[in-house]
C-alpha cells in the first residue's frame, strides 16, 4: 500500500513538539495538523471543546477549494496559505506537502503574517518528518486477517 | 486513501454518498445521524452541513464516526455528501478527493431516470479526473425514495445502474423513514474493511 506514510510514536512525538513550538512562539492559540483529504491527524493548543474534527475537515476543504480557485483557474503557481479573519479569532491554513496541511488558529491581536512568518520553519519541520516516515517503510499494509468476518457485516447498528 | 496511524493505532476511511440532485443524500446522513447505535458519546460527532437557506447542499455535509476496533485499530469513518446540483460540478469534484468507498444514491421516481444515469457517468468522469477508477472503488447503490407512487421497477434501475461486467450490492430504501438506509452503509464499509485484509494471509473458510 502507497500514500500517506504510517506514523509511529516517534512521528507523533516530533510532530506535536513542532506545533507546540508554533504555538509558543507565536502566541496563537491551538494548531491542527490535518490531512489534505480531511481527516484530523494531530491537535496542539488550547482546542477545549472544540469539534476539532469537523474543524479539519472544513479547513481542508476550505484551502483545496481556495487552490482549485488560485492555482486551477487563475494559474497562479505561488499559492500556499489561506486566511480566514474574524472578530476575535482568525485562522490560517499553511501547504506542508502534496498531503498535509497546517492549521493555525490566534486571536485577532496578531496578525496573519506573523503568524505564517514564525510557521514558517516549522513546515519545512514537518515536511522533512513526513518524508521520513514515507522513507522508513513504504510497503507497509494493514492486515486484518483476524477479524472476524460477520462482524464486519454491522458496522453501523440502527438504535433499537 | 485511507489514513493508517499505527502509532495510535486509528484507520480512518472517508466514504461519499454521491447521486442526482435531490435524491436524498443528505437525507442518508441526517437519518444515520440520529439514529445511529454508539457505545460512547464521544465516538460520534455532530453532522456538519454546509448547505444554503433553502436547504440544499452547497459545499458538502460531513459526518465522522467511529465504529468498533479492529485488532486494536480504532475504524474512523468520515461520511461525505456531495452537492448533487449540475453546477456544482467542481465540488463535488473536490470532495471526492481521498475518497475510499461511494454510496450512489438514486431517485427511484420515473421521471429522474436520465438524471440517474447522468450524476453516475458524472461520477465516473469526475473519478478519472482524480485518476481514479471506479472499478477500483468500492461502491454500492441504493435506490431511494421507493415510496414513491411512481417508482420505478428495481429491475430497470439495476438495468440503468447496476449493468457493468461486475454487478455491485444495491438497496431499496425510504430514508426520509430510515428505512435501507444502514444496509447500504454497512455493505460499503464491509467491503472497504476487506480491502485492508492481505490475501496472503486469509484463513481458509
Amino acid at each position: 500500500m502507497t500514500g500517506f506514510p504510517q506514523l509511529l510514536q516517534e512521528d507523533l512525538d516530533e510532530i506535536d513538539a513542532i506545533l507546540n513550538g508554533v504555538l509558543t512562539r507565536s502566541g496563537a492559540t491551538f494548531a491542527l495538523f490535518v490531512h489534505r483529504n480531511g481527516p484530523l491527524l494531530r491537535a496542539c493548543g488550547a482546542t477545549g471543546k472544540l469539534d476539532t474534527v469537523a474543524l479539519a475537515s472544513l479547513a481542508s476543504n476550505a484551502y483545496n477549494a481556495g487552490e482549485l480557485l488560485l492555482v486551477g483557474q487563475l494559474a497562479d503557481r505561488g499559492f500556499s496559505s489561506v486566511t480566514m479573519n474574524g472578530e476575535n479569532f482568525s485562522a490560517t491554513v499553511m501547504d506542508v506537502d502534496e498531503e498535509c496541511l497546517l492549521l493555525i488558529a490566534f486571536k485577532t491581536t496578531l496578525t496573519a503574517g506573523a503568524v505564517r512568518s514564525t510557521a514558517m520553519p516549522a513546515v519545512m519541520r514537518l515536511r522533512e518528518q513526513l518524508r521520513k516516515a514515507h522513507a522508513r517503510n513504504p510497503e507497509l499494509s494493514y492486515d486484518l486477517v483476524d477479524l472476524n468476518n460477520p462482524d464486519v457485516l454491522d458496522l453501523f447498528k440502527k438504535k433499537e | 486513501m485511507a489514513i493508517i496511524n499505527q502509532a495510535i493505532k486509528e484507520l480512518q476511511v472517508k466514504i461519499v454518498y454521491y447521486g442526482p440532485a435531490r435524491g436524498g443524500k443528505t437525507t442518508n446522513l441526517e437519518q444515520i445521524h440520529a439514529n445511529v447505535h454508539t457505545n460512547t458519546p464521544e465516538s460520534m460527532s455532530k453532522l456538519v452541513s454546509l448547505a444554503t437557506s433553502s436547504d440544499r447542499t452547497l459545499f458538502f455535509d460531513f459526518f465522522p464516526i467511529e465504529t468498533m476496533t479492529v485488532r486494536g485499530f480504532k475504524t474512523k469513518f468520515q461520511l461525505y455528501t456531495v452537492p448533487g446540483q449540475v453546477i456544482y460540478n467542481t465540488t463535488r469534484q473536490l470532495v471526492l478527493r481521498g475518497v475510499d468507498g461511494i454510496v450512489f444514491v438514486a431517485d427511484s421516481n420515473h421521471e429522474k431516470m436520465e438524471e440517474n444515469i447522468e450524476s453516475f457517468k458524472n461520477l465516473e468522469d469526475n473519478l478519472r479526473t482524480l485518476k481514479l477508477n471506479l472499478a477500483d472503488i468500492p461502491y454500492v447503490l441504493q435506490y431511494n425514495k421507493r415510496d414513491l407512487p411512481n417508482a420505478a421497477p428495481t429491475e430497470y434501475m439495476e438495468f440503468l445502474l447496476n449493468n457493468r461486467e461486475t454487478r455491485v450490492p444495491s438497496f431499496e430504501g425510504v430514508g426520509t423513514r430510515c428505512e435501507g438506509v444502514f444496509e447500504p452503509l454497512n455493505a460499503v464499509a464491509s467491503m472497504l474493511i476487506h480491502k485492508f485484509i492481505n490475501p496472503a494471509s486469509r484463513k481458509p473458510a
